[in-house]
Parts: C-alpha cells; structure tokens; sequence
C-alpha cells in the first residue's frame, strides 16, 4: 500500500519582515520531507500545487523526488490578496484525484490520498465559498482514504493580523478528527520537527494528541 | 494445431499434425467428442482438444519408454502416489532417429499453505512447482533437472532466493526415486525457512509498536520488512529506519 502526496504550497507566504526567507524555508522543508518521504518507500508519489489567488498544479504525482525539488524551487513569491478561497483549490483536487474504490473496508486499500496544506498567511482566513465545492469536500472527507493535513506557519498572533481566527478555521476542516492541523510561528527548528511528523503514514500513525517522539535517553 | 469454422460451427474441428511428431497417428474413432461432434454443446471443442492432448500425453510416454534408462524413471513416476502427475515430451534431432531428447515435467506435491498469505495473494489460479528433468537418448548420465513454479509464485519467490537443488549424479543419486523426494525436502524446507524469517520479522514490529507507537512513521504492514520511527535524543530529531531483505 503506498500513498499519494500533495504538498500544497502557497507562495505568498511573504507579508512578514524577512520576505522570501520564510518561503525558502517552507521550500526547504517542503524538499527534505519529499526525499525522506522517497527514501521510506520509492512508491510514494507526490504532486505540488501551489496556491497565488488560484490554485495551479504545477507537478503531477510522480515518485521522481527530485522533480518535485525542481518545480519547487522554481516557484516564486506573489503579492498577498485579501482573501483566499479554498474552492480553488479543493477543484483542482478533484479534478486531478480518483480516490480508491475497496468494496471491502476491512482489506488495505492500493493508495490513499493526502493533501499537505501548507498555509503561510498571517491575515487572510481561508473559506470554502462555492457550494459546490463544500460538497465536493464533504464527499472527499467522507472517504476513509483521504486525509487533509495543515501546516500553518504565521507571525507571532497579536492585534494587528488574524493567526487566532486563521487557525481555527484551518481546525476546522478536520471533519473526521484523523488529519494533523500543526502550527508553528517561523520557528525553524519548529517547522522542520512538524514537517518530520507528518512524514507518517496517515492510517498508521496515531492521532495527533497522541503523537510525540519517543525520547532516547 | 486445431483450425475450427466458427462460422459452420456444425463440421467439426480439423487437426494438422506437425510433422516433427509424425510418429502420432491418433485413430479418429478414439476421440468420441469428434466422432460425436455436438455443435449445440459449448464444451465440444474444448473436449475435443481435451482428447487429443491425452492421447498425445500417452504417445509421448510410449516414445520415451523405448529408452531403458528413461522407461526405469518414468515407471517410477507412475507407480508413485505423489509424483504420478507428469507430462512428457520426446524432441527428436532432425535427420537422426537415435538421438532423442526427452522432457517430464513433474508436478510436485509441495505445500504452498505454509508460505506467507503476500506470497501467494496474487497468483490467478493453483500455484505449482514443477520439475523439469531432460534426459538424453544417446547419454544416460547426461541430464539436466530445473525447478520451475507458476508465474506470480516465481515472482515473489525469485525475490527472496533461489532454491537451489542438487546437482544430478551426486549424493542424491541418478534416478528420480531418489532425486524427486530429495527436491521436495528442500523445497519444503526452505518454505519453512521463508516462513520462519516472516514469523520473526513480524514479532520483531510488533515489539518496536508496541514500545515505540506513538512515534511511528510507517511500516510494511504486509511483509514486515522495513519500519521508520521519529525519535528525539538531545534535543534533535531523528529518523530511525529498519529494513530487512
């Protein structure tokens, strides 16, 4: 049983003091868990969709590691907008995604689906507001073979941006309470230990409360 | 070959024979489903090639019990309870009536129930083992045995190891009653083998989830070959990944 992956990249991740240098290290995290995730099991195959006011597919799922390092290092920056819809998004998932049919729920299925949401703005709450999309997510999330995990890196939460209602928006796409929703504010080391969490394999890992890494004395 | 008319299904099949087994004459009247040809009958030609392959079988069989040593081995074979399921094939050198290669193809009676389900969850129909021994006409001590097993079992075998079998003419003898059983202990023996490690490897994951699953990355959970946990040691975190071949 392998999985498919889909890092879900947004590369306006720059409306804080250091721009790009935040975006490098997303990037940077982004290609250490593709290459990790490779080096587990070559089966693996992943996409890359990056997020700018629409969602674009920029590479198929492939097991080609570095294919994705490259598409990903040739993304660039863009201006924030105001807002972010989901929709987006979530139609170029289902236009891209068949997810497995198994007529016995007991017995493994061949794949399972993964999207890695890697949400980077500070001010900009995300919202589903196409119905037809909430629909098209609902079906997606009732599959036991799909999974839709976050990432959120944001600056420090205070008065003037909206971290608070950000993440409590991106919790709540979690329908099934099997995804992992983790936030981190531009800690580096922080980033990278999240990044490594979520190289497990969705229907083996614990949930989320229940993660930690064993300490070695 | 069989050539049938499935636009007049009502005549029954012709069959060419080739002319390297020109030695195979069947009486027609002894293949009661072409004698009787029922168009109206699904099966018909299946039967009637059904027929046709056991007469070769049993013509093929006589060809090669002209030769001593290869009538001693094939009497064996049918006399036995567990190796009595064979196929023969005699290849005779062009221009040469003397010089006579002879092929059985031996199903053995080996258990298959005993490996790992992985192994044998994709086969399409019975897993076989087959031993393929070819012994020559004009040089008894000249044979050459080959172990064979059904497609999707050769596949997932091939990728743990090779089951070697001994050589013909050594410590297990130059005669199937010796030969065959000894290939067969071997075969089982190394099922037990490849059983034994899948046991053990499977313990070894499920000691390492037990202590260690709520850092669990991924494991093989159909072969317990390879497993990958997060760990922390000083403040770092690391990968910790186990494979076994």
């Amino acid at each position: 049983m392998y999985k498919f992956m889909l890092p879900c990249l947004p590369v306006d991740l720059f409306s804080c003091s250091k721009p790009r240098s935040m975006l490098s290290l997303s990037k940077m995290a982004v290609d250490m868990f593709v290459k990790v995730k490779s080096r587990i099991d070559s089966r693996h195959q992943v996409a890359l969709v990056a997020l700018q006011n629409t969602a674009e597919w920029v590479c198929d799922f492939t097991s080609d590691p570095f294919r994705i390092c490259d598409t990903l290092s040739s993304l660039q920056s863009q201006p924030t907008a105001d807002e972010f819809d989901l929709s987006e998004l979530l139609r170029v998932i289902n236009d891209h995604v068949i997810l497995p049919e198994v007529p016995d729920i007991t017995l493994p299925p061949p794949y399972t689906v993964r999207v890695i949401l890697i949400y980077g703005r500070s001010s900009c709450v995300p919202s589903i507001q196409s119905t037809e999309c909430r629909e098209a997510f609902s079906r997606l999330t009732q599959s036991p073979y799909f999974f839709l995990d976050v990432l959120y890196i944001h600056e420090i939460s205070s008065d003037s941006n909206n971290c608070e209602n950000i993440l409590d928006a991106l919790y709540h796409l979690d329908l099934r309470l099997a995804n992992y929703c983790l936030e981190a504010s531009q800690h580096t080391v922080k980033i990278f230990n999240l990044m490594g969490s979520l190289l497990a394999h969705p229907l083996q890992r614990p949930f989320q409360d229940e993660r930690k890494p064993w300490r070695v004395c | 070959h069989v050539l049938f008319d499935s636009q007049h299904p009502k005549f029954p099949p012709d069959i060419v024979l080739d002319a390297s087994d020109s030695s195979f004459c069947p009486v027609l009247t002894d293949i009661s489903s072409l004698t009787e040809w029922d168009p109206s009958d699904e099966n018909s030609l299946r039967l009637v090639v059904y027929e046709l392959l056991e007469l070769f079988r049993k013509h093929q069989l006589h060809v090669a019990e002209q030769i001593d040593h290869i009538k001693f081995n094939t009497e064996f074979l049918l006399e036995s309870d567990h190796y009595c399921r064979f196929d023969v094939h005699v290849k005779r050198r062009e221009g040469s009536e003397d010089n006579v290669r002879v092929k059985l193809y031996i199903q053995l009676p080996v258990a298959f129930s005993s490996l790992p389900a992985y192994l044998t969850s994709d086969s399409l129909g019975d897993d076989q083992a087959i031993l393929a021994v070819t012994f020559y006409s004009s040089d008894a001590a000249h044979v050459t045995p080959k172990l064979k097993f059904s497609p999707s079992l050769e596949r997932a075998l091939g990728s743990i190891t090779n089951i070697r079998i001994p050589r013909w003419g050594d410590e297990f003898g130059s005669c199937l009653m010796d030969y065959v059983p000894e290939v067969c202990k071997r075969i089982e023996d190394k099922f037990e083998e490849i059983s034994a490690a899948y046991g053990k490897r499977k313990e070894l994951v499920s000691v390492f989830l037990s202590h260690f699953g709520s850092s669990l990355i991924e494991y093989d959970a159909e072969r317990f070959s390879r497993m990958t946990f997060l760990l922390s040691y000083q403040g770092f975190q690391c990968l910790v990944h186990s494979m076994s071949k």
